[in-house]
């Protein structure tokens, strides 16, 4: 009888989301709470192996090939717990594609931000999506 | 997706758009057919309304369709350089636009752009309208803009008339360009002149990204928000506050002119 635990659970991105690389790192843009976040360029390689499916332990693997070391395991605990919170990321039960992630340069904590405003969800035009619905 | 005036879904055949007032439309053919029907109840303003909001939503689906993301902003113009100035509207762009035009700028438009990212990774804006929306009172500030008044506010929403730029200053137009610059237009009426601001290029993008609709489709999604990362990671972003004295002499604007330059 095999026992899973919370390390070998998938992980993957939600489908809702949709990423762009931006400088360093990326932008996350959640395409039902129209909400977007930044993250940093350790998130962004954490990101990537997201897209592909994957679970903690093989994300902590990785991250230790990156340079981390046992003292940041909070903070990418704490990043993939909010990753999961804003929706931005879920269980995920396919196929894993087993896809590489592109990590370069020194190792710092993964961090994430939600910028405060989100996109407009109702609008009028293409040419102004901040026109307000009282028009 | 929830607009103002209707609701547009992507269906099996294609987008299906049904406004408040009982009007559909429909695509087939990944966008190149569209139907449009409009009750026979509907008076000629209904139908005028439907008719722009489903017109806009087919020719915003045809331009996507070939690599194009509709922006909300008005351009100025000179040599290599391009800005885009962004404001919510009646933030000031058309007026902003036009004080550089009589500086010897030209325009890409003061309202609707067009933005594309080419084969090679770099990014195109070109024009769209050749026209302004211009408040009639522009006129204080720019004599040879007449008297606007006599024509017909373009929206029932707005004050502003719609002119034909070369008509008021010829060959001050543009067709396309590569945008250098990203400008977030403010009035501030207690600011003296003009006060001009580095915006960090963290907050570019998520700029790009308020000037436009991106849908709810990913691969949509996707590729709208490649087209705006490629722009931002090549523009320099500033926020200009203008005072309600910025136009009334030239002086105010010299520094906006070389920062750009």
């Amino acid at each position: 009888m095999s026992t899973t635990t919370a390390e070998d659970h998938q992980l993957a991105l939600s489908p809702h989301v949709v990423v762009t690389p931006l400088g360093e790192g990326a932008l996350l843009l959640h395409l039902d709470s129209k909400f977007f976040h930044s993250i940093n360029r350790p998130g962004w390689g954490i990101l990537q192996l997201l897209e592909a499916g994957t679970t903690r332990q093989n994300i902590m693997s990785n991250c230790t090939d990156w340079g981390a070391g046992e003292h940041d395991r909070a903070a990418i605990e704490n990043y993939l717990d909010e990753l999961i919170s804003n929706d931005l990321a879920g269980n995920f039960d396919g196929k894993t594609t087993g896809q590489q992630a592109q990590f370069s340069g020194d190792w710092a904590a993964p961090t994430i931000e939600r910028h405060d405003e989100p996109l407009e969800r109702i609008v009028t035009s293409a040419f102004d999506p901040s026109v307000p619905l009282a028009e | 997706m929830t607009c103002a005036r209707m609701q547009v879904d992507s269906t099996e055949s294609g987008l299906y758009a049904s406004s408040q007032s009982g009007s559909t439309c429909l695509s087939r053919n990944t966008g190149r057919n569209w139907s449009i029907a409009i009750p026979h109840t509907h008076s000629d303003t209904q139908i005028r309304e439907d008719m722009v909001d489903f017109l806009n939503l087919a020719l915003t689906e045809s331009w996507r369709g070939i690599g194009w993301v509709p922006l909300h902003a008005a351009s100025i113009t000179s040599d290599k350089i391009c800005a885009l100035l962004c404001a919510t509207a009646g933030g000031g762009k058309s007026t902003l636009t036009a004080s550089m035009i009589r500086r010897g700028w030209k325009t890409l438009g003061d309202d609707k752009l067009l933005l594309r990212k080419d084969e090679d990774g770099t990014v195109e804006v070109a024009a769209l309208l050749h026209s302004f929306n211009l408040h009639p009172r522009t006129r204080d500030w720019f004599p040879e803009v007449g008297d606007l008044t006599g024509l017909p506010p373009y929206s029932p929403w707005t004050e502003k008339r719609r002119v034909r730029i070369e008509s008021i200053w010829p060959d001050s137009t543009a067709t396309s360009s590569r945008p250098t610059h990203l400008i977030e237009v403010a009035r501030q009426p207690d600011v003296h002149g003009i006060r001009l601001t580095p915006l960090p290029h963290a907050k570019v993008l998520p700029l790009l990204m308020r000037q436009t609709v991106i849908p709810g489709h990913p691969a949509w999604a996707s590729q709208i928000l490649a087209t705006l990362a490629a722009a931002a990671a090549r523009i320099q972003g500033w926020r200009i506050d203008v005072g309600d004295d910025a136009y009334e002499s030239g002086k105010h604007l010299a520094g906006l002119e070389e920062l750009l330059q």
